[in-house]
């Protein structure tokens, strides 16, 4: 009887713990799989985005791409907003920052009159397309604020500006606006704003400030938003003063923004406020796209 | 008769016991592969070597700064036709190349800007204009040269692999290879 009892134990005992590696090693099975199907096609591409722009421009957005691996004789064709197609072939696409691959969208608000307005993801459609197969990915471009205006006079000339600014980090929260102004007229200019309509709980201006210096890479080195605080004075921009470009001198504008972590894209061409003559002119701003770019893409 | 029954059941049950014991051995043989192949990354509070301190890209600026002339490809005359397209591709070769003060390995700075320093690469652009009876269309070139700002930071990281970022920070210059572009000009003849 004790015999028989001992034997039903170890039975049991032993059919539990089968049971429980097997369970065990299907669930790693299955996270193995998972993990597998990790390697999908990546893309960064939503982003909040402000463009002041004159009606029937075109603006430049970029695509990040990161393939789980690149075959030959790929084409990427991207149905952008409007219905135009942009078409990128294996050798033209090009690796950017941290192995993803960039690719440029145009674009272009047609039929907008004059006014501000919101576009809520807005979609684009890329089609991956090899000798054996087409794969269609349907992409957010992510929430837009477009103003446009008749009243754009373009009297400065912008020199340098940074095109893109990228973080590898999860949390960093200060982005640059850098942009170099030449005052080709024969009067003093003053630069009194840069403004732009986005969420304020996700992006604040920190400080506007001007400089003089010999090149956009000489600008002052700040990186975190404590040192915002730290810029003289004299350097910042106030709507009374104004950066003051004299004639045919240059000038360099820098704005500070605090982004979010939770800003993973943005697409900025602000509105320049300025002043000639005790009129005020607006004009667009150069386009700078803040990436945040945390995970590496592998060949 | 009952004793013959009784000794068949119990065989029975040695067998499946035997079974489950060889699906058991061979379940843990399983999982010891599979363990072996996942790896295994330290945790915090892992004892590591250190403090030891590192250095990362942690910003990357693209700025456009540097132009080159404008020069002259091709000029090309319509008189015979209705309309004329002229069309040409330039090709331009530069080197690229790190400069300023970098901390972080080269490699490193190389994976994050998704180039390689110091090889030379080409760069080709395909222009072309369309001009109508009676004008001449000009194509020109330029080249227009990418500079990166590579912002990097040390980091410390202590025997418990906790990293604490510091105020040190280092600016290396990165350029990358020139690329052409063009413009077309139209005049009347």
């Amino acid at each position: 009887m004790i015999e028989k009892l001992r034997e039903n134990f170890y039975l049991i005992l032993v059919s539990f713990v089968a049971f429980v590696l097997f369970f065990s090693v299907s669930l790693g099975i299955y996270v193995d799989k998972i993990s597998k199907n990790d390697l999908q096609d990546k893309f960064i591409s939503e982003r909040v985005a402000y463009v002041y722009a004159s009606p029937n421009e075109s603006i430049e957005a970029t695509i990040f791409w990161c393939p789980p691996s690149l075959e030959k004789n790929v084409s990427i064709t991207i149905s952008t907003p409007l219905g135009l197609l942009v078409q990128y072939k294996g050798e033209k696409l090009q690796r950017s920052f941290r192995g993803y691959f960039s690719m440029i969208v145009p674009v272009k608000f047609l039929s907008l009159d004059f006014g501000s307005y919101e576009f809520e993801n807005l979609n684009s459609y890329i089609y991956v397309t090899t000798p054996t197969k087409t794969k269609k990915f349907t992409l957010s471009l992510g929430n837009w604020t477009i103003e446009t205006s008749k009243e754009i006079a373009l009297k400065l000339i912008i020199t340098e500006s940074n095109r893109y600014a990228i973080t590898f980090v999860n949390d960093s929260k200060l982005v640059k606006y850098e942009i170099g102004l030449f005052n080709p007229t024969n009067d003093t200019i003053y630069v009194i704003n840069f403004s732009y309509v986005l969420y304020p709980q996700t992006l604040e201006t920190l400080a506007i400030a001007c400089y003089n210096a010999t090149s956009i890479l000489d600008l002052p080195k700040i990186e975190k938003v404590e040192d915002v605080s730290k810029i003289p004075k004299e350097s910042l921009v106030s709507s009374t003063t104004g950066c003051q470009i004299p004639p045919r001198e240059k000038r360099y504008i820098v704005m500070y923004i605090k982004v979010d972590p939770t800003v993973k894209m943005l697409l900025l061409r602000p509105k320049i406020v300025y002043k000639l003559n005790n009129n005020t002119f607006f004009m667009p701003g150069a386009t700078m796209e803040f990436v945040r770019i945390t995970e590496r893409c592998a060949d | 008769m009952i004793i013959i029954v009784r000794g068949g059941a119990m065989s029975h049950k040695r067998k499946v016991v035997g079974i489950l014991m060889f699906l058991l051995v061979f379940l843990v043989g399983v999982q010891l592969v599979i363990a072996e192949k996942t790896i295994v990354e330290p945790n915090e509070g892992d004892i590591i070597p250190g403090p030891f301190e590192e250095w990362r890209v942690e910003y990357v600026y693209l700025y456009t700064i540097n132009y080159g002339p404008w020069e002259e490809i091709v000029t090309h005359y319509c008189y015979s036709q209705p309309t004329c397209y002229v069309e040409r591709t330039v090709s331009h070769c530069s080197p690229t190349a790190l400069w300023g003060s970098v901390k972080a390995p080269v490699s490193s700075i190389e994976t994050e800007l998704g180039f390689s320093i110091g090889v030379e690469d080409c760069e080709e652009v395909t222009c072309g204009a369309t001009c109508y009876y009676g004008q001449a269309v000009t194509l020109y070139w330029r080249y227009k040269q990418p500079i990166y700002r590579v912002v990097q930071r040390k980091y410390i990281i202590d025997s418990w692999g906790r990293e604490y970022p510091t105020d040190d920070y280092a600016y290396a210059y990165a350029r990358e290879e020139e690329t052409p572009e063009c413009k077309s000009v139209s005049n009347y003849i």
